[in-house]
């Protein structure tokens, strides 16, 4: 009898995980714009239903939520075979809710490189498209390997990644773009500090004395695509905040660079984004 | 006495100014392009200034606002001028305009909050203190709720501004900002002092500071709006930062005794003095740990502010 | 019920002609006439809510009146500049809630502010001027305690010590002896007395204890429904009638036979 018990036990779980293979879905959400780009990438944008505010989705796709906060109501109205999200974005509590309410969720992390790469798969995987899922990693893995050997050589470019200016907040070590930094042989002047995106001051920023400064704090609404700074002798194009602290050397050089932060979105676009970078911080 | 502070206003300056996370010598400050130079002009001395200035202005406005309304747990926020300030930094932020203009438009809010609620309190022409401060309470009430609003509609990157502007931070780089603010604050400040002897008559009573000699009406719009100018600056420059204008009038109570002539002066030194020395505590104490970031200076304002209370408290009982 | 209005005599101080006032809608005082001579001790009397607080008040400038006059020596009192009128008329108000601690001789030199020059601090001879009226209320034990730490009658002994420290012509006391034991009432009656003999002062008084009204007062008034019911001496105004006219109240008038004062006994 025991023997049974144990026996039922140890097959019970497994019999609640061999489902049949699910039909690859039709209907998506993305609660995410990195996910979003893959899944338009994979060539399944027809299939999206429902994005967020901030992705460059198909046309017909709703609005089903905004950068942490998905419309739970109106995903369950459209009706999705599956949504998709990270953990990094939506908060445990919305994704629960979610489930509650009955809808299947799918996350994928997108904090560095390798977590992309791997969700770019995953993603081919669920959607079916397995073969055009690892395509496309490996081109991107091998856009960025070329990155990297590019700028292989030339003298590394000290840099600090602006992401807020009231608050000054940087992006220090172990953020998200601290990593990218070194593909385009750029290094984070931001050290030393165990918070990923601390609030640093004016006085700090001088003493770094970097050699550019990537100003992202526009965030996803910046108009235009990229403004640099020029001389104080010269005109004054999109100088804005920067204007008052030319003790900076970055600032007084011009080499502050304000750009659209989406471009440096985790995904395949990613490559593309970095190379813009790159090719300003070297020139 | 008053020398006294002042001597400790001055101490304090030197050690916001020369004291960072960054080491800061005066001879390396003489080297015209060096770092050091760049950074106390742009860095330390605006902000220590700033800090001296706000927390001036908060200070003796609160104790003056005390005396106005005769109550002593008045802050330099309650009469609703700090409200229509946020506000309009908020609506600024929202409208995503450049820094500057965020600050006028804070700005602008607090002169038109300033003119409403001294126009909409006075009834046929009794405008008593209570009057003034449930109009107060009230236009606070309904510009947080309208920055709550904005707040809702914002994107992430202008709700964080938003957060910042509100917790208070003395954030600031150029001298022509604290020119402005100085201004302000420095007429504000010596006008206060010079009704501060009408002030002990005013705490007095309306019909005993009107049969002591007092236009009490005149008394009563003089305190408010050069105070209410004041912290319009203030919060304009510096967001909302709490405890000092509550706290230090309070203290110097406790030390030196509620003569106004005394209480508004030793407020404005002793609160500028001390938000100098918060400033610095904010800038600098997780700086050169492993955590590396600034701390909001209304955290030091309060974690520092409430014991020291305490403490003299009971010492006092 | 005896209505006197007399005409006023030559070198009466305070003339109210005529005074109304309404708070909002609530008419408080209507036609009220009275003439206060200098020199005079004048007891206000009536019941809770007839206008005595009011009537001292506009007699102060606190309140300019709605309609009539109120004048001293010729000057329209209302419109009296706030620091001239302060050297003349100090009022003492019924009660005071002082929200900072002060200390009590700090709260009596408020009464030489009028005497100050705009950002001044009070001299050696202001200090003087306080301790001694405090002294003359019997406070000056407590100069240097927190005003919030007193008792309701020492509180009181303590702003009648401001009034007098104002060194005016006038002083108008609102009930100034309310909350005091039987020996300051005395003392303060007494001190009030001296006063006026001493240094003409005009004192009007709004009094609630009839007998203490008619022990000290020369004149007394008496108000009922916002004006002057009766006034003139004790004797002839504090009668049976004229009390329960104002008070409703069935009153035993009588005198003492071995003080010669006269006191006021309700009766059953």
């Amino acid at each position: 009898m025991r023997r049974l018990l144990l026996i039922l036990l140890i097959i019970a779980p497994l019999a609640a995980h061999a489902t049949p293979p699910a039909a690859a879905p039709s209907r998506i959400v993305s609660l995410k714009p990195s996910i979003t780009d893959v899944v338009v990438a994979l060539g399944a944008s027809e299939k999206l239903v429902g994005v967020t505010k901030y992705c460059d989705g198909p046309e017909g796709a709703a609005i089903a939520g905004d950068y942490t906060q998905p419309y739970a109501e109106k995903i369950v109205a459209l009706a999705p075979d599956v949504v998709l999200g990270s953990e990094e974005n939506s908060s445990k509590r919305s994704i629960e809710q979610l489930q509650r309410m009955g809808m299947r969720i799918e996350l994928f992390p997108f904090t560095t490189v390798t977590d992309t790469l791997t969700s770019i798969r995953e993603i081919g995987r669920l959607l079916g498209r397995s073969g055009a899922g690892d395509a496309l990693a490996r081109k991107t893995e091998r856009a960025l390997v070329q990155l990297k050997a590019r700028w292989k050589d030339s003298p590394r470019v000290k840099t600090v990644v602006v992401w807020g200016l009231r608050p000054l907040v940087v992006a220090g070590p172990g953020s998200y773009i601290d990593e990218l930094l070194d593909f385009i042989g750029a290094e984070n002047a931001v050290r030393g500090t165990k918070i990923k995106y601390p609030h640093i001051g004016l006085e700090e920023l001088i003493a770094m004395d970097p050699d550019a400064i990537v100003d992202l704090s526009m965030g996803s609404e910046a108009s235009t695509v990229f403004s640099e700074v020029e001389k104080p002798s010269g005109k004054k194009s999109g100088g804005g905040p920067w204007e008052d602290v030319n003790s900076i050397g970055a600032v007084s050089d011009g080499r502050v660079i304000s750009l659209d932060a989406s471009m440096f979105r985790a995904g395949p676009g990613l490559p593309g984004g970095l190379a813009t970078l790159g090719e300003m911080l070297h020139r | 006495m008053n020398a006294l502070l002042s001597a400790l206003l001055l101490a304090a300056l030197a050690f916001g100014i020369l004291h960072g996370s960054e080491s800061v010598t005066l001879s390396e400050a003489a080297d015209p392009d060096g770092r050091a130079r760049a950074i106390l002009l742009f860095a330390r001395i605006p902000r220590a200034l700033l800090a001296a200035l706000v927390g001036m202005a908060l200070a003796s406005a609160g104790g003056a606002f005390q005396a106005l309304l005769r109550n002593p747990l008045a802050d330099p926020f309650i009469l609703g001028v700090s409200g229509g300030a946020a506000l309009g930094s908020v609506l600024g932020i929202g409208f995503s305009l450049p820094f500057e203009l965020v600050s006028v438009a804070a700005f602008a809010g607090a002169v038109l909050s300033m003119l409403s609620i001294y126009a909409v309190s006075g009834t046929r022409g009794r405008r008593d203190a209570t009057a003034l401060l449930l109009t107060g309470v009230i236009f606070n009430a309904f510009c947080f709720a309208l920055i709550l609003f904005v707040n809702a509609v914002v994107t992430m990157e202008q709700a964080y501004q938003i957060l910042f502007l509100l917790i208070g931070n003395l954030e600031v780089t150029d001298m022509g900002t604290v020119a402005i603010v100085a201004a302000f604050v420095l007429s504000g400040f010596f006008t206060l002092c010079f009704l501060s002897g009408r002030m002990n008559l005013l705490s007095l009573g309306d019909d005993e500071a009107t049969s002591l000699g007092v236009d009490v009406g005149k008394l009563r719009a003089a305190i408010f709006f050069s105070a209410s100018l004041m912290v319009g600056a203030a919060v304009a420059s510096s967001g909302l930062i709490g405890f000092v204008g509550l706290f230090i009038p309070h203290a110097v109570r406790l030390l030196f005794g509620a003569d106004h002539r005394l209480l508004i002066p030793a407020s404005g030194l002793l609160g500028a003095a001390f938000l100098v020395f918060a400033d610095a505590g904010a800038r600098t104490l997780l700086m050169n740990t492993g955590y590396a970031t600034q701390l909001p200076v209304g955290v030091i304002t309060a974690l520092v502010g409430a014991p020291l209370f305490m403490l003299l408290l009971r010492r006092r009982t | 019920m005896i209505a006197k209005s007399r005409s006023p005599a030559a070198g009466e101080e305070i003339k109210l002609i005529e005074v109304g006032f309404s708070y909002g809608s609530s008419e408080v005082l209507r036609g009220l006439s009275l003439y206060i001579g200098r020199g005079d001790i004048v007891g206000v009397v009536g019941q809770n809510g007839a206008g005595k607080s009011t009537l001292l008040r506009i007699t102060g400038g606190a309140l300019a009146p709605s309609s009539g006059s109120a004048s001293l020596c010729g000057a329209e009192i209302s419109k009296m500049k706030a620091s001239d009128r302060a050297k003349k008329i100090a009022l003492m108000p019924q009660e005071s809630r002082i929200p900072f601690s002060y200390s009590a001789v700090e709260v009596v030199l408020a009464g030489r502010a009028p005497h100050l020059p705009a950002f001044g601090f009070e001299s050696r001879r202001d200090e003087e001027i306080a301790l001694e009226a405090m002294e003359k209320t019997d406070c000056a034990q407590f100069a240097d305690r927190p005003v919030d730490s007193l008792s309701g009658g020492e509180r009181q002994r303590v702003m009648l010590a401001r009034a007098i420290a104002q060194k005016t012509g006038v002083l108008l006391l609102d009930e100034p002896t309310a909350f005091l034991d039987i020996r300051h009432q005395a003392a303060i009656h007494a001190l009030i007395s001296k006063l006026s003999e001493e240094e003409e002062l005009t004192i009007v008084a709004a009094m609630h204890d009839l007998n203490l009204a008619a022990a000290f007062c020369r004149r007394i008034v008496m108000l009922k429904d916002g004006s002057v019911l009766a006034e003139g001496a004790p004797e002839e105004v504090l009668t049976e009638d004229t009390i329960r006219a104002v008070f409703d109240v069935n009153v035993t008038v009588g005198k003492d036979p071995a003080t010669d004062k006269f006191y006021i006994v309700p009766t059953a």
